[in-house]
């Protein structure tokens, strides 16, 4: 099968960005330097494409139940707005072995995103043994359709005020959580993580429609510009949100 | 020293001057001249308030001098003067006066009506405030970037969120902030000046405050001090937020606050409102009392405690409350030469105060007031009579004051609107002679001198039971444990009581020393000699207020816009109080009785790109955008997608398509999945057509229809298992289809999922007689017509790369729609260009499709039919099956089917080369009666002439009907085909 590319592979090109093949998806390591951006994203605020994320939708009026039955080991949030880590998800719950680590967003009592590791589709629809349909919730692979980056940085937050009306502060949850906003006028998935999950800073997950991308992107380096924002390669999450890093 | 241009001079300025306080440092007394007739006029609130500094900085009209700093290197221009400020020619206006009466406008050039456009751009040119200039955005360094407008990067908006939003960062508002700050609520502090602290930066005075406050040990420190230590130990803390130099503009639902810093407009949402926003002075309306240094007594505190300023040599104070006593104290400290002190009043609330200025040997007249001040373009002396107890001058009593400063210190108007706003109304207090607040909404809490008050103590006192009150209301606080809640409760009585006790003192300290109302001063023929000005921002004088009032206009809000008067750019901050006494007099009611006029954002001026903020435009890229460039596409705006729209020449492209093979991107069709139990049962309802026979692996076309019938979307509806199907919609449809689909499956509790797959997947369509040779020579998947005929379906690998290929050709050819994970799209492209090339494959774009579609007369959603049209006019009965048990639009659709249609979708040629375009009118073949109109229109190179489809009535739905197209003025020539144009028995599309 041939390399995939983000939609951003075009940005991350004309940056200058040493790109190599991970997981299949051909992917920007670094930039300018990982040292560097590292450095720019703990100081004050960074851009990275994370599109090759796999994405998962469960949607329905029984989610919680489909979950508890089809995905035993995920944990589960209850409430709208709440993400939790499954670090250990058996194979039996999803027999991709890819399927290894799970952020599960809980976006609205019918809808829950699942954010895992990169895996391989084998049709243009679905995820070999994804893609599940019960009464009450299916499972759908979002993965193509969602483009993805994470603004991270002290000044992240500051960033995407510009460009979301809603409360990003996360104060009333006190830990990890999502929301579905419009970014720039474009709607969007956003999850926020602090502390360990994000190498100790604030960084917020965006997902908008692979469609979008670019222009998401641009609007998110526009809006930063002020802060000094910058792109990152995947070598520095891997330290700035090491639970989230590819592989 | 900073060195900034004023009118062509170089003028210089300490760093943290304001031009204002720069230029008349240096000397500079005039700043503007008047809207109408061209006064010259200086500096007056020093605040921001008034609109009598207004100039044109680096471009940017209507600046207000007295609160931009000076930056090095700043273009400043006067506004509304020719030739100069000093000398303006058009200030003869000014003598003519008397034939512009109110309503000048209403009344004048009316008859013949032509002569209103004569004038109009003499009156344009005379009056305005200031020009736009072309180069705003590279004046301020700002440039533009590559394809977006020079105006457009300046500007943006920012979001924030509040527990509490304190709006005035003065004494009150910054005690409520702490307070609630400390109560744990996220608090977020909006002040219009550079620094905190008020009236307390600028007043000059040493505090005296009440232990009982808690905050004694502030007292006999000087005001600015204590200023500098408030506002740091606001922005120490962790969860507080200091937005300075911020103008909160509006309102608006739910507690949204509009706010304005430089060019950024900040939306602002907060769970609760503390308005802190004081009380500002205005001028009493006397005669002449718009000339250069007559000022409020707090521009004049500002100039010299804030910029170090010294206003003038020789000073008059002129005052009706103790804030005058504090502005003489001002003027001695600094040197100036106070000439008398001026107070209607017969006794003063500081006699310790009044007695330091006697002890200087200043004349202090108690129980007086100014009748005219005189000078040409300044101020030389005053006139002062004695006032009665009705609050008339005294004929005969009057003296003249030689001076070059006065000092007006006539009376506080609380800054009340931004709370009208809420929905929270003000009640005239006749004690106070101002508007107070009273019905407060929920979540609304107010402090300071926007109550009326005018002490430091209670507005200590106020900000803290405010503040607090706004913690303790917060839903998210009622989780704070016990004991806290008990000890805010206690807090919060304690504070009480104190304002409550402060408040009777303040009030019984108000009725000793309560004096006459002279704010408008009435003098025997005192308007027949100079004008006493109501509204500096539209010189509305007090003579113009009286006539309209005697003309009808005796209402507050008629008296406005007929007037004009608080219409400006100071919003009525100057002469909302003057103009409502001069109603309430003039028409023998009470102010209350009057009433003020409602406030509506914005509060202040806001610039038009503020408000608009940052162009942001969303735009869709297909995953193979890029290679359509590198193959010199010319590009189109389709919606928010861009596509191809022709890449060589539609000729070349067409017969790449017609005689060999042809790639089109069609990333862009809408393309949803549709998942479950009752999928079919959920299409069968919403389409007009048949899905739930549809077997697996096939495709058919669809229509969505309305309750009314009415055609809304069409596509191809493909069963890729028994419960699972994939549905192409229009490229500008899928949103809503999705929408609507969810609505009914939501609504008839069907077990079916709706998912929008479209920006996951690319499509490509392989169209032409070669086609299959070319796909044939990347897959494995059986494309023998046998295997997969016309209007099929399979999923499989092409070039590797997972795909759903449906047998289907919109453009007339053999063909096959693939679509794949986005993420493939360059190289499947490339991969099949390049395998095609034995074949002479061409990309082709849009506007080839055009042409090829319509020779097949495959109907566009949209354009081909409207929103009246229903599929039987649309000349696709076929796709309507009423053997359905129920669907949408059936009942509509069923009454259609009975009744002669209205109009019928035909298609024509046109006669000769003769060109028809889109939209063009149809009329009979002898020209008498209109009959539709044109869809579509293309020159078909298969017919050799210009094709169409049209909208026509229903006796031309015939073969061969001959028709008019009126084309370029001309009526041309049409014969209707009710047929294909190309193949019409559909047989390559089979082959």
């Amino acid at each position: 099968m041939p390399s995939r590319r983000t939609a951003l592979h075009r940005r991350h090109a004309e940056l200058g960005a040493k790109l190599a093949d991970l997981d299949g998806w051909i992917l920007p390591r670094f930039y300018r330097g990982a040292e560097d951006e590292f450095k720019n994203v703990l100081r004050s605020v960074g851009i990275c494409d994370i599109s090759h994320y796999g994405k998962v939708d469960v949607k329905g009026t029984e989610v919680d139940k489909f979950m508890e039955k089809n995905l035993s080991s995920v944990v589960i949030p209850r409430k709208a707005g709440e993400v939790k880590l499954s670090s250990q998800v058996s194979e039996r719950d999803v027999r991709s072995k890819r399927f290894s680590l799970i952020y599960a967003c809980r976006l609205t009592k019918e809808h829950a995103l699942l954010l895992t590791q990169p895996f391989k589709s084998t049709s243009a629809l679905d995820v070999e043994g994804m893609l599940k349909l019960e009464d009450g919730a299916n499972l759908t692979n979002v993965s193509s359709i969602l483009a993805g980056f994470t603004v991270g940085g002290p000044s992240s937050e500051a960033v995407l005020r510009k460009l979301v009306q809603v409360d990003l502060s996360g104060r009333e949850t006190g830990g990890p959580f999502c929301l579905e906003a419009g970014l720039a006028k474009v709607h969007s998935t956003i999850v926020r993580f602090d502390g360990k999950s994000s190498g100790g800073t604030t960084a917020f997950d965006v997902y908008c429609g692979r469609d979008y991308a670019e222009y998401v992107w641009d609007a998110i380096i526009e809006a930063g510009h002020e802060y000094g924002i910058a792109p990152f390669g995947l070598d520095s999450p891997d330290r700035l949100g090491g639970s989230r890093s590819s592989g | 020293m900073l060195n900034f241009e004023f009118n062509g001079r170089r003028m210089s300025a300490f760093e943290g001057d304001t031009i204002a306080s720069a230029l008349y440092a240096s000397g500079v007394r005039i700043f503007s001249r008047s809207f109408k007739y061209h006064r010259p006029r200086g500096l007056l609130c020093v605040s921001g308030r008034c609109p009598n500094c207004l100039m044109s900085v680096d471009g940017v009209p209507n600046v207000k001098a007295c609160t931009e700093r000076v930056r090095a290197g700043m273009k400043v221009k006067s506004q509304n003067c020719w030739p100069s400020l000093e000398h303006d020619i058009f200030s003869v206006i000014d003598k003519i006066g008397r034939f512009l009466p109110v309503g000048f406008y209403y009344k004048t050039f009316i008859n013949p009506p032509i002569e209103w456009s004569r004038v109009e751009w003499i009156i344009r040119r005379l009056t305005g405030l200031g020009d736009i200039e072309e180069e705003i955005a590279s004046a301020t360094g700002k440039g533009p970037k590559d394809g977006r407008s020079i105006h457009s990067s300046s500007f943006e908006h920012l979001n924030l969120q509040a527990d509490v939003a304190v709006i005035g960062g003065g004494p009150s508002g910054i005690f409520a902030a702490l307070e609630a700050g400390n109560a744990g609520a996220r608090v977020v502090l909006v002040d219009d000046q550079p620094a905190l602290g008020g009236h307390l930066r600028y007043s000059g005075e040493t505090l005296s405050i009440d232990v009982a406050t808690g905050e004694g040990a502030y007292s006999g420190l000087k005001s600015s001090a204590v200023a500098s230590t408030l506002e740091k130990a606001v922005r120490d803390r962790p969860n507080m937020t200091v937005l300075d130099n911020s103008t909160a503009f509006g309102i608006y639902e739910s507690n949204l606050i509009g706010i304005v810093r430089g060019n950024s407009v900040i939306r602002l949402r907060a769970e609760q409102l503390v308005f802190a926003t004081g009380a500002h002075e205005f001028p009493s309306v006397f005669q002449n009392n718009d000339l250069p240094e007559v000022f409020l007594g707090r521009g004049i505190q500002r100039l010299v405690n804030l910029y170090g300023v010294i206003p003038g040599k020789r000073a008059v104070v002129v005052s009706n409350n103790d804030s005058g006593l504090g502005v003489a104290r001002t003027l001695m400290d600094a040197g100036v030469k106070l000439e008398a002190y001026i107070d209607s009043r017969k006794a003063v609330g500081a006699p310790e105060t009044l007695a330091e200025i006697e002890d200087a040997k200043v004349q202090t007249f108690l129980g007086w007031a100014v009748k005219e001040a005189r000078g040409s373009k300044h101020v030389s002396s005053v006139v002062i009579c004695e006032v009665d107890n009705e609050g008339e001058l005294v004929h005969g009593t009057e003296r003249v004051v030689s001076c070059d400063l006065v000092s007006l210190s006539t009376g506080f108007e609380t800054e009340a609107w931004l709370l009208n706003q809420t929905g929270s109304r003000t009640i005239y207090d006749e004690l106070l002679r101002e508007f107070i607040p009273r019905e407060l909404k929920p979540t609304v809490y107010v402090c300071g001198d926007l109550t009326g008050i005018h002490d430091l103590n209670i507005a200590i006192m106020q900000g803290k039971v405010a503040g607090l009150s706004a913690a303790v209301n917060l839903p998210a606080m009622e989780r704070s444990s016990e004991l806290k809640v008990e000890y805010q409760r206690k807090s919060l009585e304690t504070y009480s009581r104190l304002v409550s006790q402060y408040e009777g003192k303040y009030r019984e300290g108000m009725k000793r020393t309560r004096g006459p109302d002279v704010l408008v001063v009435e003098y025997p023929g005192s308007d027949k000699m100079r004008k006493r000005f109501v509204c500096v921002c539209e010189d509305v004088v007090a003579k113009d207020i009286s006539l309209a009032t005697f003309e009808g206009f005796d209402d507050i809000e008629t008296l406005k816009r007929y007037s004009t008067v608080t219409m400006g750019p100071c919003q009525g901050k100057m002469c909302s109080m003057p103009s409502l006494h001069l109603c309430s007099r003039v028409t023998g009611r009470s102010i209350a009785q009057t009433g003020r006029t409602v406030s509506r954002p914005p509060y202040v001026p806001v610039a038009m790109g503020a408000l608009a903020g940052a162009e942001l435009h969303p735009v869709k890229l297909t995953g193979i955008h890029y290679k359509h460039i590198e193959l010199g596409a010319r590009i189109m705006d389709m919606g928010e997608w861009k596509r191809p729209h022709v890449y060589t020449s539609v000729e070349e492209e067409y017969k790449a398509v017609r005689e060999s093979v042809g790639v089109i991107d069609v990333s862009t069709l809408g393309r949803l999945d549709v998942k479950g139990r009752d999928a079919g049962k959920l299409l069968d309802f919403v389409y007009t057509h048949i899905f739930s026979t549809l077997k697996v692996g096939k495709s058919r076309y669809g229509v969505i229809c309305d309750d009314a019938g009415i055609v809304l979307d069409d596509g191809t509806v493909t069963r890729l298992s028994e419960t699972h199907y994939f549905i192409t919609t229009t490229t500008g449809n899928v949103e809503f289809v999705e929408e609507w689909l969810v609505w009914w499956a939501t609504a008839l509790r069907l077990d079916a999922y709706i998912t929008n797959v479209t920006a996951g997947l690319g499509a490509v369509n392989v169209a032409g007689p070669k086609a299959r040779d070319l796909l044939q020579k990347l897959t494995t998947v059986d494309l023998s017509s046998g295997a997969f005929p016309y209007m099929s379906s399979a999923e499989g690998e092409v070039a590797g790369v997972p795909c759903i290929l449906l047998r289907i050709g919109f453009v007339g050819e053999t063909g096959w729609e693939i679509h794949f994970p986005a993420e493939f799209g360059e190289y499947f492209w490339d991969t099949l260009l390049e395998a095609g090339k034995e074949f002479g494959v061409k990309p082709f774009g849009v506007e080839t499709q055009r042409v090829l579609r319509l020779e097949k007369k495959h109907v566009i959603v949209g354009q081909d039919t409207d929103a009246l049209s229903n599929p039987f006019e649309a000349d696709m009965a076929w796709t309507v099956k009423f053997e359905k048990e129920d669907f949408v639009g059936k009942a509509a659709l069923v009454a259609a089917e009975k009744k002669e249609p209205e109009r019928m979708l035909v298609g024509f040629v046109m006669k000769d080369s003769m060109v028809a375009h889109d939209g063009d009118q149809v009329f009979s073949q002898d020209g008498s009666r209109h009959v539709g109109f044109v869809t579509s229109s293309k020159f078909s190179p298969k017919v050799g002439r210009c094709v169409g489809m049209a909208l026509v009535t229903p006796e031309h739905y015939k073969e061969g009907s001959l028709i008019r197209v009126k084309s370029d003025d001309a009526l041309n020539g049409a014969e209707v085909t009710l047929a294909p144009f190309y193949d019409p028995e559909g047989k390559r599309l089979r082959a």
